[in-house]
């Protein structure tokens, strides 16, 4: 063991790292009154957006409604700092509308970095986590590279792409966590060392230009909505700016110059190892996998307001400089660009998430969480869900109590935990709406409606929002029992049913009440209630049906999802297992029976057989 | 797990007399449990090796065998499985197997081997299920019948309709999940022309049923007619003509007696519902319960009468039914040619008419041809297709209708994808259903390779 020299104060939680993980993290733990430590490198770096300004989108949208809901800092975040706003899929049914925002990067970290300063239990302890400290087979803190020893009961990894990274421009290779910072050494190793399996995976980030250097006049611009919605519940009086972002497209002779200068680029030299996203491939990945299309669309935004800074989003690559430049001047309005960075792809260690519980504890050592692109994940909103969970369940396991763990019927943090844990992921994980099974349920209208009970358990959201979402709730259940029973006059002066009265279920199936009507019923009958309750009573009559049909999967879902599993079950013992069902299963050790069936090459029969045996 | 546990032992030759008998013990202690009863220890796998089979305690000897060890997972059930061929007959085999049992085998529940083939992934379900038809195959059409869904061709077509669905389900998602993309704008058409053709692949399925039930379950024949009309009469002169397969033993409680008959390959069952409550009128008679049961599950009916003025009257009366028919006319050896002439020009060719004499054996044969080509043209009696004949795969099949059925409407009126994905994301677990396998829907995945994703 190594000597104790100086023994700082002990924590209850050490969070090392301050991306969008650690920040959550960071705050969810400090709020629920444990004494914690957030380990960043520097505190001008904390909740720093590395790629694109954007928070949400599809499917990451409900991520960051439904942290909002629990009590995330995400959506209030945006809110206040967020330069443009618009819902994308609106053109579709609501369980699919997704909001999304353009950020302002800096004051976004400004806004976080603001709130960690001023809650209360959060220390900020700027340095470089270099070595775990465990006893026996419990986390008991951290080294710091400085020799620093910072103790702590629970300790969450949240170091992004900083797991010794490898930035690659072309042939040069540089180690950092990104592009200027320079990446965390030694702790993957010490992990390896324990036993944890580490593998590796690469993303990528597009060059970024100047302002002045770009011909707007060449490109569309791309407004957000004139009215948008606000991410957050908390969130009143919104009136955010509209800046635009510009649309623009490469060519043929774009596409000629990179392709001319493939074998320079490290993912056809094979210098890179790890997987790629194949949803957000780079600019000659596209080019070389759908070689007949003739352009790919580009999408200039400002990094923040005024920003002299811009991101061309559409062109991350690996390729050398020179080429990188040479063919982003051949794109209309970029034809005079000057290059602040130029893109890049990185390689990092991950843990492939088996290893932990749906807790996001790690299974083999108590007290040790992992939450964001350590566990194979991308995106901010993926990471921040992941670091709030972990620090709730942190929090909870020190004061003895059960974790919080969502089932895919609830959240889409559920769907995200339980596909981490249960399925193997060889590229990073992005959360999509057709990964939710139960996608009509999990809207991101209802988050509010959905993860009350579980924000009041966890004891975050302040009290008063959750009054607020109960009584939605009330409201909603009264008026849909409105609409079941009373009929729509015929001298309505809404004149939707002129020719007979027909009660109000009908008409909003049949398609006459729609989404339209909404704001003038909420005035003539509903003057006192909430809208937003109105609105969901409104969804939940549209959609009964189909509803009503997800609702009835769950329950025949749930006798697989409710079967435990002993912790330390011997599937040697169940000789009728397959053989790769049987590796699967010690590899895995899921908690639950639904969760067993969910890995892949675990047939239905040896669901069958286990059933069968633990009952 | 109990009751499906330990090591199993039957005689998996047919039972009674033959050259040779094959007992066959599969399970973790099918090794352990034969070396104490040979003489001679098989030195490796699939190696067969002549012994004396004794019985352990007395060293009694029982008979020369040839005993062949098959290692696990390379054997038929994917476990330790020893085959012993002995002398035919039904006491050695016996002798043998009650060894066994007392060395600690026991005996095997019906269809066991092929569970445990299916358990340990030797085949898929519809594979198993054919195993079991094999055994249970009482004539060679349906042998035929159930070797085409051995070799996997119902799995083949039901990945076919998979992947039909797969992509409807990849297109639907596209609009969705990347909708903020730059990818080619998808037709509805594309998708409702998918959704189209999986509903046409599992329609045919669906029909199929039927053969494949008549086929494996032989066709239900029931004749109906009035008391002395010669129903009995008509049984025994095709029971003289025809392979009997089974026959009821007279004071069953059932109220009517069937016959299994093997004609040209087809297994036919034929209904006697003579016992039935004396009745004058035909449409009254088919009133009755027992009846109505027989006709509503009928494949083909036997109308008989021996009144040629009755041919019109029942004529009518099969008008209103689904199912193909055959009035016959029996007793004409009684009857003036003219008469018989008569008869046959009151119904239309879609409905035959056979004049036969069941006891004095005329046109039975011709009978039985025409049945049979009957049956063939209703029901495309045709091994070589592939065939369903298992209730739980039409059930799972009617799910997977359902769903698209649903898909279909909700592309009809314009509804969002995520209904419409819903929809076929059903009919594919359904699918799944039937071969018992979990294909996860990887439509990210077929999206991948199809669009270029990435803005």
């Amino acid at each position: 063991m190594f000597h104790v020299k100086r023994t700082l104060e002990e924590f209850d939680v050490i969070v090392v790292g301050g991306g969008h993980a650690g920040v959550e993290a960071a705050l969810a733990a400090a709020r629920l009154r444990k004494k914690t430590a957030l380990v960043t490198l520097s505190l001008k770096s904390i909740a720093r957006m590395s790629c694109n300004p954007s928070i949400g989108g599809l499917a990451k949208g409900h991520l960051v409604r439904e942290l909002d809901a629990l009590g995330g800092e995400m959506g209030r975040a945006i809110d206040q700092t967020g330069i443009q706003f618009k819902m994308l899929n609106r053109s579709k049914g609501r369980a699919v509308w997704s909001p999304r925002a353009q950020a302002d990067k800096r004051r976004y970290a400004e806004y976080m970095q603001q709130t960690l300063l001023n809650t209360n239990n959060l220390h900020i302890i700027e340095g470089e986590g270099a070595r775990l400290i465990f006893s026996m087979a419990s986390v008991r803190g951290i080294y710091l590279k400085d020799g620093r020893q910072i103790f702590g009961k629970a300790v969450i990894l949240t170091n992004g792409t900083f797991l010794n990274g490898l930035i690659h421009i072309g042939p040069i290779q540089i180690a950092a966590g990104r592009y200027g910072e320079l990446p965390s050494v030694g702790l993957s190793d010490q992990l390896k060392a324990e036993g944890f399996v580490v593998k590796r995976l690469k993303t990528g980030t597009p060059s970024r230009v100047t302002h002045r250097s770009i011909d707007f006049s060449r490109m569309s611009p791309q407004y957000g909505d004139p009215d948008p919605e606000p991410f957050s519940f908390t969130t009143s009086a919104f009136h955010p700016k509209n800046i635009p972002c510009y649309l623009t497209y490469t060519h043929e002779k774009t596409h000629e110059i990179m392709r001319a200068a493939l074998h320079r680029s490290p993912l056809y030299t094979g210098d890179i190892h790890g997987t790629g996203p194949r949803y957000c491939p780079s600019i000659e990945d596209k080019i070389v996998r759908f070689y007949d299309k003739p352009s790919h669309q580009l999408f200039l935004e400002p990094e923040w307001e005024g920003s002299e800074q811009w991101y061309v989003n559409g062109f991350s690559s690996s390729l050398p400089i020179d080429i990188q430049f040479k063919a982003l001047r051949t794109v209309p309005g970029l034809e005079n660009a000057e290059f602040i960075k130029p893109g890049y792809a990185i390689e990092y260690d991950y843990l492939p998430s088996y290893q932990l519980r749906h807790s996001l504890e790690t299974k083999d050592i108590s007290g040790l969480y992992f939450a964001g692109q350590i566990n194979g994940t991308s995106g901010y909103e993926e990471a921040a869900v992941q670091g709030f969970m972990a620090a709730v369940n942190a929090c909870r396991a020190l004061d003895g109590q059960d974790p919080i763990i969502f089932s895919r019927s609830e959240a889409y943090i559920g769907v995200l935990i339980d596909d981490l844990i249960t399925k193997e992921t060889d590229e990073p994980y992005r959360m999509f709406t057709s990964l939710a099974e139960y996608r009509l349920i999990l809207r991101a209208d209802n988050t509010d409606h959905r993860l009350y009970p579980a924000a009041e358990k966890i004891g975050i959201q302040s009290q008063q929002m959750i009054e607020h979402f109960k009584s939605s709730v009330q409201e909603k259940d009264l008026i849909k029992q409105f609409f079941k029973t009373a009929s729509c006059p015929k001298d309505s002066p809404l004149r939707l049913s002129p020719d007979r009265t027909e009660r109000y279920d009908q008409l909003i199936k049949k398609h006459i009440l729609r989404q339209e009507h909404l704001s003038a019923i909420h005035h003539t009958l509903f003057p006192e209630v909430q809208f937003h309750s109105l609105d969901q009573a409104f969804i939940e009559i549209l959609y009964e049906g189909y509803i009503h049909r997800q609702e009835q999967m769950v329950t025949k879902m749930r006798l697989l999802e409710e079967k435990q599993i002993p912790e330390h079950f011997n599937y040697d013992t169940v000789k009728s297992l397959s053989n790769e069902g049987r590796e699967k299963l010690k590899r895995f050790r899921p908690e639950t029976l639904g969760q067993a069936g969910r890995i892949r090459g675990i047939s239905p029969s040896d669901i069958q057989i286990l059933l069968i045996y633990l009952t | 797990m109990a009751g499906y546990e330990g090591t199993i032992a039957a005689l998996s030759t047919p039972e009674g007399i033959g050259g040779i008998a094959v007992v066959r013990v599969s399970g973790p202690d099918a090794m352990n449990i034969i070396k104490p009863c040979v003489s001679r220890i098989p030195p490796e796998p699939l190696r067969a090796t002549f012994t004396s089979f004794i019985h352990p305690k007395d060293k009694h000897f029982i008979d020369d065998v040839v005993v062949t060890y098959f290692k696990s997972p390379r054997s038929y059930t994917g476990e330790d499985l020893v085959e012993i061929s002995c002398h035919g007959g039904r006491i050695i085999s016996g002798l043998i197997l009650e060894v066994l049992y007392a060395c600690g085998a026991r005996p095997a529940l019906p269809g066991e081997f092929s569970r445990r083939a299916f358990i340990n992934g030797k085949m898929d379900l519809t594979q198993a299920e054919a195993v079991a038809d094999m055994i249970h195959a009482e004539t060679e059409k349906s042998l035929k019948a159930a070797r085409v869904l051995l070799q996997g061709r119902l799995s083949q077509e039901l990945e076919e309709i998979r992947h039909l669905l797969l992509d409807a389900a990849s297109l639907l998602e596209i609009g969705l999940d990347f909708s903020d993309q730059d990818i080619e704008t998808i037709e509805p058409e594309d998708i409702r022309d998918r959704v189209e053709r999986g509903l046409i692949h599992i329609n045919d399925l669906m029909t199929s049923y039927q053969t494949g039930r008549i086929l494996h379950n032989g066709a239900r024949i029931p004749i109906v007619g009035k008391p002395n009309a010669g129903k009995s009469s008509l049984l025994n002169a095709i029971l003289k003509e025809e392979r009997v397969i089974t026959s009821d033993i007279p004071g069953t409680t059932r109220d009517y007696i069937e016959e299994r008959i093997n004609h040209s390959g087809y297994l036919l069952r034929l209904y006697d519902t003579a016992g039935l409550r004396d009745t004058r009128d035909f449409i009254e008679l088919a009133g009755l319960e027992k009846t109505k049961k027989l006709m509503k599950d009928a494949d083909l009916m036997l109308m008989i009468t021996e009144f040629p003025d009755e041919v019109p009257y029942i004529a009518g009366f099969l008008e209103t039914q689904e199912i193909p028919a055959i009035i016959v006319l029996n007793k004409i050896d009684r009857l003036p040619e003219e008469d018989i002439r008569r008869a046959r020009s009151y119904t239309k060719t879609d409905l035959p008419v056979m004049a036969v004499s069941a006891q004095k054996d005329i046109h039975i044969t011709a009978l039985m041809d025409r049945i049979l080509d009957l049956l063939k043209d209703h029901y495309i009696l045709n091994t070589e297709t592939v065939m369903i004949s298992h209730l739980r795969h039409q059930n799972h099949l009617k799910v997977a209708q359902k769903a698209l059925l649903s898909a279909r409407h909700a592309l009809d009126e314009g509804m969002s994808p995520e209904f419409v994905a819903m929809d076929i994301r059903e009919a594919m677990s359904a699918l799944d259903d039937i071969t018992g396998k979990t294909t996860s829907p990887d439509v990210l995945n077929h999206i991948f390779n199809r669009f270029c994703i990435g803005k």
